[in-house]
């Protein structure tokens, strides 16, 4: 408890330092909690979700970094490897491929690559999954744009 | 087609209209290209005679998109379901309380490779060796600004820690945080408490 406490206010500090460094994410500390995290991430250029600002949540366990920080899409997106209604994330650095050399912030950098090379083989949105899989990318490309249409970018007028 | 139509509770005598429109706007649309289609279930309530104007009562009881994907002759419908143009909810607790509980099960290295690793105070290193790895990638502080009693070690890798840190990281697991370099692990015959 002690020790993921050090090492989160070590992360704190280390993002008011960096926080002009990465333009596409802001990691935000909880006010009253350390173990939870918001961010703020931009859809990656050339993807259907460029121009969409993503949210995320982080919680984080007792035992980090021991054991990976829990995160989900607050945003709605329509991609293979994120559950379209809890905003479950399916990347293994979060499951049996974390290291605890990895920190929120470069989770957050890992989430952005993911949305740019979604994996449809292990999809936690079979739709989204299926469409790549038959090799509709148009069609994945324009479901993922309208979702970021409606749920990731202001909305105008 | 039909089948859609059917889940979505259009009245079985409103379905060759619907398809009829539907294969209209199809034709005439550029092959490869996608088409959306609003399909509206609205209930419309005249008012006065018969000569006047139709009134909406209830605009878009109910609504549901079928996206139409022509490619040559053939087409795909896909439906979209329970669209929610709103972010999740962060009160969701049934998903934030089966978050808590969730543990990720890692193979932790063997007891006899842990107790194994050399041990080092700082100031026994030489000045380049510290310089080279500035920090511990376990709790992020810098080697050079902990006392110079503290205990270092290398893994195999030769990626460098503190010692009490990697300890608890290779009970939890048994790869090298920095590269994955693996250490024998409880899971390759020997068991963790011999």
């Amino acid at each position: 408890m002690q020790a993921s406490r050090a090492r989160l206010f070590k992360e704190y500090k280390e993002v008011q330092r960096e926080k002009v460094a990465d333009p596409d994410i802001q990691l935000v500390c909880d006010d009253s909690n350390i173990f939870k995290w918001t961010a703020l991430i931009k859809g990656p250029s050339e993807t259907p979700f460029e121009g969409g600002i993503f949210q995320l949540a982080f919680a984080v366990p007792e035992q980090y970094p021991l054991q990976p920080p829990q995160v989900r899409f607050l945003t709605k997106i329509f991609h293979p490897n994120v559950h379209f209604k809890t905003g479950e994330i399916c990347l293994d650095i979060l499951k049996n491929a974390w290291s605890p050399a990895w920190t929120l912030q470069s989770v957050c950098r890992a989430i952005i690559a993911l949305m740019a090379h979604p994996e449809p083989d292990s999809p936690l949105n079979c739709d989204s999954g299926n469409l790549l899989r038959a090799g509709d990318i148009k069609g994945y490309h324009s479901m993922a744009r309208m979702y970021t249409r409606l749920a990731a970018m202001p909305k105008k007028g | 087609m039909a089948s859609h139509l059917s889940r979505m509770g259009v009245p079985q005598e409103e379905r060759p209209t619907i398809l009829e429109k539907l294969f209209h706007v199809v034709q005439a649309a550029v092959p490869g290209g996608h088409i959306f289609v609003l399909i509206a279930d609205v209930t419309v309530r005249l008012l006065g005679s018969f000569n006047d104007h139709g009134n909406i009562a209830h605009p878009l009881r109910e609504s549901s998109i079928i996206k139409i994907h022509v490619n040559k002759l053939c087409f795909k419908t896909y439906e979209i379901r329970d669209i929610d143009y709103h972010i999740i909810s962060s009160t969701d607790t049934v998903a934030s309380e089966s978050l808590e509980t969730y543990r990720v099960k890692f193979i932790p290295a063997t007891r006899s490779s842990i107790e194994g690793l050399q041990r080092v105070r700082l100031d026994s290193l030489e000045e380049p060796t510290i310089k080279q790895n500035l920090s511990c990638s376990i709790c992020m502080n810098e080697f050079a600004q902990g006392g110079v009693d503290q205990l270092i070690t290398h893994l195999p890798c030769s990626h460098r820690y503190h010692v009490v840190c990697i300890i608890r990281w290779l009970e939890t697991s048994h790869v090298c945080p920095l590269c994955r370099y693996p250490l024998p692990s409880v899971e390759d015959g020997e068991p963790s408490n011999s």
